[in-house]
C-alpha cells in the first residue's frame, strides 16, 4: 500500500472509531492510568513515535495525540483516552502541530542596539538580566500567563517572592480571569470551579452568560451538540450583547444592553423569592448574604435575608426590562428555569462575565442564583467558570503568580503564610515580603511613567504573553515607556509579536512539545507532557531561562538566591542522588526540572486542600483533578465535585455539603447582592457606539501562534469591524468599505463587515483583537474592576467616521 | 500532502442528510465512511497542499445539513516547513 492510502485508512479508522463508539457518550477508562500512547492508533500509524500532551492553546484542556518522525512533530490526533475531548479536537488543536513550524520562528537571543535588534550569546543576555536585576531589584517585574506550565510559573514565583523578595510578578490571566477567581474566592472561600465537565452530560438547561461557547470552547460544545444529536433534550439559553455562531443553536436567544447582565441576574433572584420558589432549605443550611461595604473589597459586610430581599424587590421583570433590554416575559422565562428544581441548570461563563468594571459582582451574582435557588451540587446543576489560557488555572491561579499571592492559595500578606512558604523554600523567616506586589494595569502604568513622576518600574521581563496587543489602553500603558531610556523591557517568546518588536532584549523560547510541560485546565484536571522535539536554533525552555538568570544572580552574590543554608535555591539532584548543575543548558535535559519542581511545589497543594499526587501519576494518567487523595490500596483518586459529600473526601460525613473554606468559618458560602450600575463609559452624541472586542475561532489571543498557520491565516486573516445592517444603512457602509473608529483614547481603520460573522444589535460595532496590525487596544478603555482589577475589554464608547475606501 | 479525518455531524432531516451526503461525495479527494449512530459521517480529506485542505474543509462545512465538523486526526510528514508572511511592521494608529 502507497503511504498516502496508507494514511488515509489511518484517518478514516480514527475517525470511524471517534465517531463510531458514541465517543461523547462513553467517558473513557481513566483509571488506572492509560497508557501514554493510544495502542489503537499507534497500531494504525507505526511508523510515527507517539506521545501525549494537552493542546497548547485554550483552558479546555484536550489531549492530543503526537506523532513524531525524524525530529519533527508529523501527525497529530484527537486522543480517544482522553476524558475531556474524547477524540475530537479544534479546528486550533486539529493544527497544534504546525504552530511549531513558521518559518520566522525567533531562535536567537537578540539585543537592541542603535534601534535593531542584533544577535547576541546566551551568555550575554542572561548576564545583562541579572545585572539589571540587581542593580535596581525593587525596580525589576515579570510579566508571565495563563500559557506559562506549572513548573515555569513556580519557578518564576520562588524566584520573584522567594528570592528577590519582590512580589511584582502578575500574569495576563488578570485580564481575562481575575474576576472570577475574586468571584469564587469571595463567595466559597476558596478559588476555582467545584464542579467539572461533566455536568454537560448530566444537564438539562445551560444558560450561556455572554459565553461564545461555540467559537471559543468547541469541542466543549460539540460534547453538548452530541447529546441532542443522540435525541437527548438539552435546552441552551444563550445570554448574549450580540448573536453569535453559538446563538445560532441556542433555543433562546437575550440579547442584553452592555451592563445589563446585573440585572438579569437580580431579575431572576427576584421572581425566585416573589413566587416563594427559592430554595428555603439551601439556603438557611448552606448560606450566608452578604453586601458591598462601603468601598468594595473581597470581604463585604453580613446582610440579613430580610435585607436581601428588600433590596431585590425592585428588580421586578419590567424594571429589568429597562434595564437590561430583554423583554419582561423572557425574564419569567429565564427564572423559570431557576424555579423548576426538577431541572439541572447549568451556568457557564467566561471573558464576557470577566473582562466587566463589575466582574466580581457578576461572579457573585451567578453563583448566588443558583444557590437561591438550590440548583448546586448535583452533576449537570450548578455554575461553572471556563478559562481561555492552557494553565489560567494550574498556574496563575493554583501556582499563585499572582502579585498577592504565594503557591497553593496561600497570601503574601498572611504572617503565617509567609512563614508555610519560607519553610518549604527554606528561606531565613522573614524573606518573603508582606506587601502585595503591582497589579498588570499598576505594573505597565509604572513602567511607563517616568522614575522622577513615580515610575518605579524600570525593568520588566515578559513570558508566554504578548501585552503589547494585549493591554488596554495601549498608548498609556505600553507605548510611552518604548521611548524612555531607563525603561527595559525584556521579552522571552517564540515568534516576533508586537512586544518583541519593541523589546530590548529578546529571548527565543520553546514552545509546547519542544519541553516538558505540565498543565491545569477549567475543571482542575493538572496534565503532563514530556519533550518529544528539540527546539529551533537556540531557542530554550523559558523554567530554564529563568533558574539561569538566577544563578547568575547568585554568581554575582544576590543574597536572595541563597536559601538559609547559603545553598543556591533551584538545586537539582539526579537519580543517584548527585547535585547536577540544571542552569548549564548543556546539563539542563540531565534531570526531570520539571518533575523535581512539581514535586517541591505540591507540597504547598495541601494547605487549601488542593491535594496534587506525584508527578509520576500524571505520567500515566489524561490529566487528573484536584483534590486527588491517596487511597488505602495505594491508588489516587481524583474529585469530580468539590464540597460535595460523597465526592470529595474532606466533606464531613451527614454534611451533604460543605463550604469548607467558608469566609465566615461556618462551613457555609457567602450570597452576595449587588446593584445594578451603569459602566464607567457609555455612548453620548459624541461617541454614540458600544464597542465590544473579542475573539474568533481560527485564532487563538493575539494571533501570535495561530497567525503563522496557513489554514488558519487564510480562514481569517485580518481584522474586522462588524457592523450592524440597519447603521450601515444609515451611515452609507457597504460591506468591505475601510470605515475609522474613534475613542476617546485612540482611532483604527479596519473593514467594515456588515452583521459580520455575528450580529451586533443596533448602536454597537465588534472588533476582534487577534491582528497585531489592527490593534484594537488602542480603543479600549482601562477601566477596571474594582476588587478583582480585571479591565473591561467588551464595553466603551466609539463613533465611526465612513472612509469611503472599499477593501 | 497532508490528510485529514473529520467526524461531520450532520442534520436529523433525512432528505438533507442525503443530499449533503451526495454533496461531499461527488468530491474526488473526500472519502466517506460509514455513517454512525447520531448522524455522524468519518470523512477523509486528502488534498495536495495545507490551503487546499483549508478551502476544502471550509466547503466541507458550509455545505448544506452539515451542523458541526470536528476533527480527528491530522497528518503532514510530507508538508515542508511553510512559509509564513511576514507581518507588516506595527502601525501606529494613534493621533
Amino acid at each position: 500500500m502507497e503511504r498516502r492510502d496508507f494514511l488515509k485508512a489511518s484517518a478514516l479508522a480514527t475517525a470511524t472509531a471517534v465517531a463510531g463508539r458514541r465517543v461523547l457518550a462513553q467517558v473513557p477508562p481513566s483509571a488506572p492510568g492509560p497508557q501514554a500512547v493510544d495502542p489503537a492508533l499507534a497500531a494504525r500509524v507505526g511508523d510515527v513515535t507517539w506521545g501525549k500532551a494537552p493542546c497548547r492553546f485554550c483552558g479546555t484542556g484536550c489531549h492530543v495525540q503526537v506523532g513524531v518522525r525524524g525530529g519533527r512533530v508529523v501527525t497529530v490526533a484527537g486522543d480517544q483516552l482522553a476524558p475531556v475531548n474524547r477524540g475530537l479536537l479544534c479546528v486550533k488543536g486539529y493544527h497544534v502541530g504546525l504552530a511549531l513550524y513558521g518559518s520566522d520562528r525567533l531562535t536567537r537571543p537578540m539585543l537592541k542596539r542603535n534601534g535593531r535588534h542584533v544577535p547576541i550569546s546566551w551568555e550575554e543576555a542572561v548576564d545583562i538580566i541579572a545585572r539589571r536585576v540587581i542593580a535596581k531589584p525593587r525596580g525589576f517585574a515579570f510579566y508571565g500567563s495563563g500559557q506559562w506550565t506549572i513548573p515555569e510559573g513556580y519557578a518564576a514565583q520562588k524566584f520573584m517572592k522567594g528570592g528577590l523578595s519582590n512580589n511584582h510578578i502578575d500574569p495576563n490571566a488578570r485580564l481575562c480571569m481575575a474576576s472570577a477567581v475574586t468571584g469564587y474566592t469571595s463567595t466559597f472561600g476558596v478559588d476555582e470551579p467545584y464542579n467539572c465537565f461533566d455536568d454537560l452530560e448530566h444537564t438539562d438547561v445551560v444558560i450561556l452568560w455572554g459565553n461564545n461557547m461555540a467559537e471559543m470552547h468547541p469541542v466543549l460544545f460539540s460534547r453538548l451538540m452530541d447529546r441532542r444529536s443522540r435525541g437527548e433534550r438539552v435546552t441552551l439559553v444563550d445570554l448574549t450583547t450580540r448573536r453569535t455562531r453559538t446563538s445560532a443553536f441556542a433555543d433562546h436567544v437575550m440579547v442584553f444592553k452592555p451592563h445589563g447582565d446585573l440585572a438579569l441576574a437580580n431579575g431572576i433572584a427576584h421572581l425566585l423569592i416573589a413566587n416563594n420558589t427559592w430554595d428555603r432549605a439551601f439556603v438557611e443550611r448552606y448560606v450566608n448574604f452578604r453586601k458591598d461595604s462601603e468601598r468594595p473589597d473581597l470581604n463585604g459586610q453580613a446582610m440579613t435575608f430580610e435585607e436581601y430581599r428588600r433590596r431585590i424587590a425592585r428588580y421586578t421583570p419590567e424594571y429589568v426590562e429597562t434595564l437590561s433590554g430583554v423583554p419582561a416575559a423572557e425574564v419569567r422565562r429565564l427564572a423559570g428555569f431557576f424555579a423548576d428544581r426538577n431541572l439541572k441548570v447549568l451556568s457557564l461563563w467566561c471573558m464576557g462575565v470577566n473582562q466587566h468594571t463589575r466582574g466580581t459582582a457578576m461572579n457573585r451574582l451567578i453563583h448566588a442564583v443558583h444557590m437561591l435557588s438550590g440548583h448546586f451540587g448535583r452533576p449537570g446543576d450548578g455554575p461553572q467558570s471556563l478559562t481561555g489560557q492552557p494553565s489560567a488555572c494550574g498556574t496563575a491561579r493554583e501556582v499563585g503568580t499572582i502579585a498577592h499571592l504565594l503557591p497553593g492559595g496561600l497570601l503574601v500578606a498572611n504572617a503565617d503564610h509567609r512563614h508555610k512558604a519560607e519553610e518549604i523554600w527554606n528561606l531565613p523567616a522573614g524573606r518573603i515580603n508582606a506587601t502585595p506586589g503591582y497589579h498588570t494595569v499598576q505594573m505597565w502604568k509604572k513602567f511607563s511613567t517616568a522614575a522622577a513622576q513615580g515610575g518605579d518600574i524600570d525593568t520588566i521581563w515578559v513570558q508566554v504573553t504578548n501585552p503589547g496587543q494585549s493591554l488596554p489602553n495601549l498608548a498609556e500603558l505600553f507605548d510611552p515607556s518604548r521611548t524612555m531610556a531607563d525603561k527595559f523591557l525584556i521579552v522571552s517568546d517564540v515568534y516576533p509579536t508586537a512586544t518583541t518588536r519593541q523589546a530590548d532584549l529578546i529571548l527565543p523560547s520553546a514552545m509546547w512539545v519542544e519541553k516538558n510541560g505540565m498543565t491545569g485546565n477549567s475543571e482542575r484536571r493538572t496534565q503532563q507532557w514530556f519533550k518529544m522535539v528539540d527546539p529551533p536554533g537556540e531557542a530554550r525552555a523559558d523554567v530554564w531561562q529563568t533558574i539561569a538568570v538566577a544563578r547568575r544572580l547568585f554568581d554575582l552574590g544576590h543574597p536572595g538566591m541563597r536559601d538559609k543554608d547559603g545553598e543556591f535555591i533551584f538545586r537539582f539532584r539526579n537519580p543517584a542522588g548527585a547535585a547536577v548543575p540544571s542552569w548549564e543548558y548543556p546539563r539542563f535535559h540531565e534531570v526531570n526540572v520539571d518533575a523535581q519542581l512539581f514535586e517541591e511545589y505540591r507540597r504547598f497543594s495541601r494547605f487549601k486542600h488542593k491535594n496534587l499526587a506525584p508527578y509520576e501519576q500524571y505520567v500515566s494518567h489524561r490529566g487528573m483533578r484536584w483534590p486527588v487523595i491517596e487511597q488505602p490500596d495505594g491508588s489516587w483518586r481524583e474529585t469530580r465535585y468539590r464540597f460535595v459529600e460523597g465526592e470529595d473526601p474532606n466533606v464531613e460525613a451527614g454534611k451533604r455539603i460543605q463550604f469548607y473554606h467558608s469566609v465566615t468559618h461556618d462551613d457555609r458560602a457567602s450570597l452576595w447582592f449587588h446593584e445594578h450600575e451603569n459602566p464607567p463609559e457609555m455612548p453620548d452624541a459624541q461617541y454614540p457606539f458600544w464597542l465590544c472586542t473579542g475573539r474568533v475561532l481560527e485564532h487563538w489571543h493575539s494571533g501570535s501562534m495561530t497567525m503563522r498557520v496557513p489554514q488558519l491565516r487564510r480562514a481569517m486573516p485580518n481584522a474586522y469591524v462588524e457592523v450592524n445592517r440597519e447603521d450601515a444603512e444609515r451611515l452609507g457602509i457597504r460591506d468591505g468599505d475601510t470605515i475609522t473608529l474613534e475613542s476617546r483614547r485612540g482611532r483604527l481603520s479596519l473593514p467594515a463587515w456588515i452583521d459580520g460573522r455575528a450580529s451586533p444589535p443596533p448602536g454597537s460595532v465588534f472588533v476582534p483583537w487577534f491582528d497585531e496590525r489592527l490593534l484594537i487596544n488602542q480603543l479600549t478603555l482601562d477601566a477596571h474592576d474594582p476588587i478583582s482589577k480585571q479591565p473591561d475589554y467588551k464595553k466603551c464608547a466609539v463613533r465611526i467616521v465612513p472612509a469611503g475606501t472599499r477593501r | 500532502m497532508p490528510v485529514a479525518g473529520l467526524v461531520v455531524t450532520l442534520t436529523e432531516l433525512d432528505l438533507l442528510r442525503d443530499e449533503a451526503c451526495a454533496a461531499l461525495a461527488s468530491d474526488a479527494r473526500i472519502t466517506l465512511g460509514e455513517m454512525q449512530r447520531g448522524g455522524r459521517l468519518p470523512v477523509v480529506l486528502a488534498t495536495d497542499s495545507v490551503l487546499e485542505e483549508q478551502d476544502l474543509m471550509n466547503d466541507v462545512a458550509r455545505t448544506p445539513g452539515v451542523l458541526l465538523v470536528d476533527l480527528a486526526f491530522h497528518d503532514f510528514s510530507d508538508v515542508g516547513e511553510f512559509s509564513s508572511d511576514e507581518l507588516p511592521q506595527r502601525r501606529r494608529t494613534r493621533e
